[in-house]
């Protein structure tokens, strides 16, 4: 019960730190997918390419987060700048590799259709590849928010705010109700985010059935 | 029509030419059939003609225009496309597939909808029904239909069909394939087709061009294939039994006899004087119009008096007259009767053929 009254008491603390994190976590992302899309788009024009820019993301997510975040102080300073870049380039794995396997997992023969008809390649990417690559995009997306989300709370060190903040200050005090509280509102925005988009997976899934 | 003038396609890193000096014409409203085995340049031959595949020398003219003076999308938007794996689009409706070169082409809606019904009708499929069902509701027969309505959403003069009837099991496509031969009579498209099935060559080609190694072989008509094969190599990819692929290029009405009939309301008497007079064992029935409805046997009207139509027994099957003669005699075996009767498209009576009739039309002098 103690927790709770706790929680009762700090509740307009815990909420600021709530929405920092949400919205720094929902900028990342913003730009995180506008991004990856992208780079995966384009990477399925040339197999070297493509290699390369897997091989790069897949180093980017090996960098232990700490140290990355460290890497850009220097160039970004602290606050949401280093934070924002650090889950961006974190979080560009999941989702350049979906976009580029749910497109190039479509059924060929649709794509010949669509060219043979004369559509352009701008309309076969927007209007053929992304609707069908859509349902793998977004586990992918669902695997970055909930990475993003994690990566967020360890941005405290940044100088970020978010709920890292509540987490490391309980640390330092050596409050549990603080690092609980920390923790449980984290884990619950991760679950409560992967669990919308999986229903928005669901949706695009039953449409190409 | 369409018009290859000394045209090769040869691939990077590869020592033989895929498609090697190639000359070929094709007449308006014909149905060419390139046919040979896998690998031996028929698709890439065809895939030129849209720019899927670009020529490494040499020149292709449709209607004496180059086509290299096109932009390949324009190009596209003119020929319609039909594949063996179809590639319909899985996330939109029958309706959107069917659409989709007229929206490239910017027709306005209402122009777009009355094709489309328009399209659906033709292809047997009930605009109500299909119109917004996606193309995993259809079976595989009705997605070659939609296949092919979508090919010819914009109305092009040209048509490219790349194995289109291949995937479907032998009678769904049999079928299509003489649904298809209808509506080229009505619609006279200029279509090259490509196949590896010799007998869907015999059967749907006005003109046949056999191609190995990215050359061609032998080309005529279907019966200068069938009667002169060139070489062994022709010789071989025809096989054996002739006289029986040569039932694939008569149709029916080309042998079939005229035929007696009486009306429903012919007096017995008279029903009976005609076949007496013309050794007839059994006389067909029809109703308004010439419309087929049954037979009478004369040994049920002997000593009777009344209606021809009172001793009507039921017509178990017929022919369309445009179904070739290999479609009449496997109904008349099946049926285990020595002639059938022949009707048009709406079940009017056309006349009949006997079994007598189907041997010499296949017989070869040779």
């Amino acid at each position: 019960m103690d927790i709770f009254n706790f929680f009762i008491n700090r509740i307009e603390t815990i909420m600021k730190l709530t929405s920092q994190h949400f919205f720094m976590v929902l900028t990342a992302m913003i730009i995180s997918i506008v991004i990856g899309v992208i780079v995966g788009i384009l990477i399925t024009y040339n197999e070297k390419a493509a290699e390369v820019v897997l091989h790069i993301t897949k180093i980017l997510m090996t960098i232990p987060s700490l140290a990355l975040f460290a890497i850009l102080i220097p160039i970004f300073r602290i606050g949401a700048t280093p934070a924002i870049i650090g889950i961006v380039l974190y979080t560009q794995l999941p989702i350049v590799r979906n976009v580029y396997t749910g497109i190039k997992n479509i059924n060929p023969s649709i794509i010949e259709a669509a060219r043979g008809m004369g559509m352009s390649r701008f309309k076969i990417t927007f209007k053929i590849k992304l609707p069908l690559a859509l349902p793998v995009l977004i586990a992918g997306i669902r695997t970055a928010v909930v990475m993003g989300v994690g990566m967020g709370a360890i941005a405290s060190y940044v100088g970020a705010g978010g709920l890292g903040d509540y987490v490391f200050q309980g640390i330092q005090r050596t409050n549990d109700k603080m690092i609980i509280i920390g923790a449980l509102m984290i884990s619950l925005m991760a679950i409560l985010v992967d669990r919308l988009l999986s229903l928005v997976q669901k949706r695009a899934e039953k449409k190409l059935s | 029509m369409i018009k290859f003038e000394n045209v090769t396609k040869k691939y990077p890193n590869t020592k033989n030419s895929a498609v090697n000096n190639l000359n070929l014409e094709i007449n308006e409203g014909e149905i060419c059939m390139l046919v040979g085995p896998s690998g031996c340049g028929k698709t890439t031959t065809m895939k030129m003609v849209n720019r899927l595949i670009e020529p490494t020398s040499g020149n292709i003219y449709i209607d004496g225009e180059n086509i290299m003076a096109h932009n390949p999308v324009d190009l596209r938007r003119n020929i319609g496309y039909v594949i063996q794996n179809i590639g319909l689009f899985p996330h939109m409706t029958i309706a959107e597939n069917i659409a989709t070169v007229p929206k490239e082409k910017k027709w306005d809606k209402e122009r777009i909808d009355k094709r489309v019904d328009e399209l659906l009708e033709l292809m047997e499929l009930n605009p109500e029904v299909y119109r917004n069902r996606r193309p995993s509701d259809l079976s595989g027969g009705q997605r070659q239909r939609v296949g092919v309505a979508r090919a010819l959403a914009a109305d092009p003069p040209v048509m490219l069909m790349d194995e289109p009837f291949g995937a479907l099991d032998p009678i769904t496509r049999s079928k299509l394939q003489n649904e298809f031969l209808r509506l080229q009579e009505k619609i006279r498209k200029t279509i090259i087709f490509v196949t590896h099935d010799i007998d869907e060559a015999i059967k749907m080609g006005d003109k046949i061009v056999v191609v190995k190694n990215g050359k061609i072989v032998q080309q005529g008509t279907p019966d200068d294939i069938l009667s002169n094969p060139a070489d062994e190599f022709v010789e071989n990819l025809i096989g054996g039994n002739r006289s029986i692929k040569r039932l694939n290029l008569v149709t029916c009405s080309e042998i079939m006899h005229d035929t007696f009939s009486v009306k429903m309301d012919t007096p017995l008497d008279a029903a009976r004087t005609i076949m007496l007079e013309n050794g007839l064992k059994t006389i067909a029935l029809t109703g308004q119009n010439n419309k087929l409805i049954g037979y009478a046997e004369l040994k049920d009207m002997e000593g009777k008096t009344g209606m021809s139509g009172d001793y009507k027994k039921e017509m178990e099957v017929t022919v369309d007259e445009r179904m070739s003669l290999n479609d009449a005699l496997s109904e008349m075996l099946r049926i285990g009767q020595r002639y059938i009767y022949v009707a048009d498209e709406r079940d009017n009576l056309r006349g009949w053929i006997g079994i007598n009739d189907i041997l010499n039309a296949v017989s070869i002098n040779d």
